[in-house]
């Protein structure tokens, strides 16, 4: 008789980036909002194409995701795509690959406690409703927690990588 | 216009970012109207971004679980469970509510990194989006009690975004496929909700990953379809749908690409218009997209 060994699996379900086990069926693609995104089918769903891309960290449509875990509901095979796209983004954003207005939120996060910067109009409207200033108690404390998990190390990694990749292209200029 | 009523259930209010940021009429109505239903928002100092769980978390995921557990622990010190008026900072505060429970040593970890700030998390801490709050700890009889000019020329179709049902093992409010209960909020309201097919996302992070025509598109067959199905206006439970369908509709309808567009209302303003407050106190007049039967019927209330 042959036997399956499915004891490996659980293991590989808990780390998440469990894109082997994906067999193609699409359902995933069902209500996924990134299949709106020019160029998707039923046939080349936008889940595939992450799975399948030999470059993810540059991949066009990465960060579109809105990370509403509908896929991951109706997945027979439990790959948990959102949570795999969590993945590759940590790694792309690591890798100074991800879209600058990624880094410009992790710095205003950190340097504002809000991810939406406040503007003198809403402050205005604020008074005028009675509402409180908005606080940023929080500021000091976040800075010193993204230096513990190393997020600020990341986003200064990726400003260097910026600029010497700017550097980089200027001298190809001048040549 | 109905009293105050003595607090019976208190919530630290999380605020967020983006309504105090953009939409902060959305937060004056839920501090006018929660008193009235019997809820004390508790307002708590340090409370940060939630943080945002699409792009934050993609770009470092222990710092995103961190500052989660961090607001977690200010409302655990204050010993009250947390109202959201925002679905996607509840679901961020329940994920992290979630994988730490489930995670011993995840917990140790942010719990080593917090303590270095002084602070310190035990356990979960209840955290509701306001929507469910009002159907689970109120209740809809407490809303319709409190109505008091129905709403009942409005035919209208509830889009729940991305968060507000999903994922649904950590939030636990509603099929996310076949919601009901925005529907039986409505009708608390006097509203008649209508069903529709295309209950995906709204459309925003196209939007915000600089995709506009596709956004458009969504848009312009979300809206089809809830009209196709009966609805003359579409409410929402989540400022950044507001956003994209208040502002995404008036540039889809000046590109061409949509037509006259559907009102959106963001349900705390229709609470405010059914509980009596005035169409300037619910912030309704600086609205773009006015039409139809739905609008004349908000106008006909002032
Ligand atoms: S639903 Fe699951 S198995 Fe099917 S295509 Fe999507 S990820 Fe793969
Ligand atoms: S979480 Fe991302 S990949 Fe999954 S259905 Fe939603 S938008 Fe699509």
């Amino acid at each position: 008789m042959i036997g399956i060994d499915f004891s490996g699996r659980k293991k590989l379900y808990e780390i998440g980036t469990l894109r082997e086990v994906c067999f193609q069926c699409s359902v995933c693609a069902l209500h996924c909002v990134v299949q709106n995104v020019e160029g998707y089918d039923i046939r080349n769903t936008f889940v595939y194409d992450v799975f399948g891309s030999d470059d993810p960290d540059h991949h066009r449509a990465l960060w579109t995701c809105s990370g509403c875990h509908k896929c991951h509901e109706v997945c027979p095979q439990d790959v948990n795509p959102a949570r795999v796209i969590d993945d590759l983004r940590e790694q792309s954003f690591k890798n100074g690959c991800a879209p600058s207005y990624v880094y410009d939120l992790a710095r205003l996060v950190i340097r504002t406690g809000m991810a939406f910067p406040v503007t003198r109009r809403t402050l205005k409207e604020r008074e005028k409703m009675g509402l409180q200033p908005i606080e940023t108690a929080a500021a000091g404390e976040i800075r010193q927690i993204a230096g513990i998990t190393g997020l600020l190390d990341k986003i200064e990694a990726a400003q260097e990588k910026d600029k010497s990749e700017d550097r980089g292209q200027g001298e190809k200029q001048d040549d | 216009m109905t009293d105050i009523k003595i607090p019976e259930k208190r919530y630290a209010f999380f605020l967020g970012c983006l309504i105090p940021a953009r939409f902060p009429r959305f937060e004056y109505l839920a501090r006018v109207l929660f008193p009235k239903l019997g809820v004390e928002l508790v307002d708590i100092e340090g409370f940060s971004c939630c943080p945002d769980p699409v792009r934050f978390k993609g770009a470092d995921q222990l710092t995103w679980i961190v500052l989660a557990a961090r607001n977690l622990a200010l409302a655990q010190q204050a010993g009250l469970p947390i109202i959201t008026i925002c679905p996607t900072c509840a679901m961020t505060l329940m994920t992290a509510n979630h994988e730490l429970q489930r995670n011993p040593d995840l917990l140790r970890k942010v719990n080593g990194v917090l303590e270095k700030t002084g602070r310190h998390l035990d356990g979960p801490v209840e955290v509701k989006h306001f929507m469910k709050a009002l159907y689970e700890d109120l209740g809809t009889h407490r809303l319709r009690d409190a109505v008091e000019r129905p709403l009942s020329f409005l035919h209208i179709a509830y889009h729940g975004g991305c968060h507000e049902n999903n994922p649904v093992d950590i939030v636990q409010f509603d099929n996310p496929f076949n919601p009901r209960k925005s529907g039986e909020l409505l009708e608390a309201l006097g509203a008649h909700p209508v069903d529709y097919l295309e209950i995906g996302c709204c459309g925003s992070p196209l939007s915000l990953d600089g995709k506009m025509s596709d956004s458009h598109k969504i848009m312009k067959s979300k809206t089809e379809d809830m009209v196709h199905h009966g609805a003359g206006a579409m409410a929402v439970g989540c400022a950044s749908c507001f956003q994209q369908f208040e502002i995404g509709q008036t540039m889809a309808i000046r590109g061409g690409i949509m037509g006259a567009g559907i009102p959106v209302f963001h349900f705390l303003e229709l609470m405010g218009l059914a509980m009596g407050l005035s169409l300037e106190e619910t912030g309704l007049g600086g609205h773009k997209i006015k039409n139809g039967k739905a609008w004349e019927g908000v106008v006909s209330l002032d």
